[in-house]
């Protein structure tokens, strides 16, 4: 059976210092992407160059506004029969798409996986206002887009990330996922490790409380409806 | 001696929407949602009312309630320890308002407070790397510097 192929994307706004490294990351796997969309938010530094130095990338200028409809650009791009996803300050650890795929072919009810993420301080660099300091110290279960190996018609059953989020909106489809019962596996490895420096984006447009509630209430009501 | 309560905060957080309370507790990774006059206790805790006031308030409120107020408060106080949502403070201090803003008795009947437990979402709300900081104690909070011990 030939392997599956993957689509990789990656989200952006001025990363040329990092997305070498993330890029070069994605390729350290035996099963090499079909492609990469870079999705790229107007960067004004040398980003759009330097990924297209990296084979099978293909730079797409962001049409939307924000992570969320980045994100949902690239998935309604992609043309793999499964979508895998980085940040440009991220790195993957080598043959995680290896991995991830054997465990989905091992498990094929799985409809997506994702990995244990490891944060590491970028040198010289401090943590974000609010970082929580105890996740330096030892690796956690990554339900992040960055570790997420999922099957293109899993987001037609869950649907796609939901932009009303101003941020955060891969917790709320992560609960949405659950809520459903969708078949998923955590792979018990560090696969994937997140560069934690002050302008880390995806770290700080983590959600608020606020909306962190919210989808928290949206959850509540989905399992009263489907119980 | 009537008891008062403090929220967890930073580490618990909740809001009111569509009249009932959503509180998640980050360190347990738990989260929870009340029912029936769950989220006018949980509106009123947050006041730091004290027990006391809080039973008076309720039966002010539903006249109907007649005996089962107590022991539903008493649980429903119980439950909100157990799971670290909120904590005991001293009595002492300022009071923060001697009598919680009581609805006025609609003539709706009374509906015990329950509070439901979600603990399906751990891994997602545990890893969250990032919370709102309270400018009060701060995230997360720094364990207290040890007292000096003062030369004998």
């Amino acid at each position: 059976m030939p392997p599956a192929s993957v689509s990789v994307i990656l989200i952006v706004k001025d990363g040329e210092a990092f997305i070498a490294e993330a890029l070069q990351s994605v390729l350290q796997s035996s099963v090499q992407p079909l492609e990469t969309l870079v999705i790229d938010g107007g960067s004004s530094d040398r980003t759009r160059e330097v990924a297209a130095g990296f084979p099978h990338v293909t730079v797409v200028p962001q049409r939307t506004q924000g992570l969320t409809q980045a994100y949902n650009e690239g998935i309604e791009r992609a043309r793999g029969e499964l979508i895998a996803f980085i940040s440009h300050d991220d790195r993957w650890l080598p043959g995680k798409l290896d991995r991830q795929l054997e465990a989905m072919r091992e498990g094929p009810a799985l409809e997506f996986t994702v990995t244990l993420v490891r944060h590491f301080l970028e040198s010289g660099a401090s943590a974000p206002r609010g970082f929580r300091q105890e996740l330096l110290d030892a690796p956690v279960p990554g339900f992040i887009m960055e570790t997420l190996l999922a099957r293109r018609r899993c987001f037609e059953v869950v649907g796609m990330l939901d932009p009303t989020y101003r941020s955060g909106s891969d917790t709320d489809w992560f609960a949405r996922a659950t809520d459903l019962k969708v078949p998923h596996l955590l792979i018990p490895e560090v696969l994937v490790e997140k560069r934690v420096h002050e302008e880390n984006a995806s770290l700080l447009n983590r959600q608020s409380n606020q909306q962190l509630l919210a989808l928290l209430r949206s959850s509540v009501q989905r399992k009263r409806t489907l119980s | 001696m009537p008891r008062r309560f403090r929220i967890n905060a930073p580490a618990v957080a909740s809001e009111i929407i569509d009249g009932e309370a959503v509180i998640m507790n980050l360190r347990s990774g738990a989260y929870f949602s009340t029912r029936g006059s769950g989220s006018l206790l949980w509106s009123w805790i947050e006041q730091g009312i004290p027990e006391d006031v809080l039973l008076r308030a309720l039966c002010q409120s539903f006249p109907d309630a007649d005996g089962r107020a107590a022991p539903a408060l008493e649980t429903f106080l119980a439950q909100l320890l157990e799971h670290e949502l909120i904590r005991e403070v001293p009595l002492q201090g300022p009071m923060p308002s001697p009598e919680p803003q009581t609805r006025p008795a609609t003539g709706a009947p009374f509906i015990p407070p329950v509070l439901e437990v979600y603990t399906d979402m751990e891994d997602l709300l545990l890893l969250d790397p990032i919370h709102d900081v309270s400018e009060e104690e701060g995230w997360p909070a720094p364990k207290p510097p040890e007292e000096p011990v003062p030369p004998s």
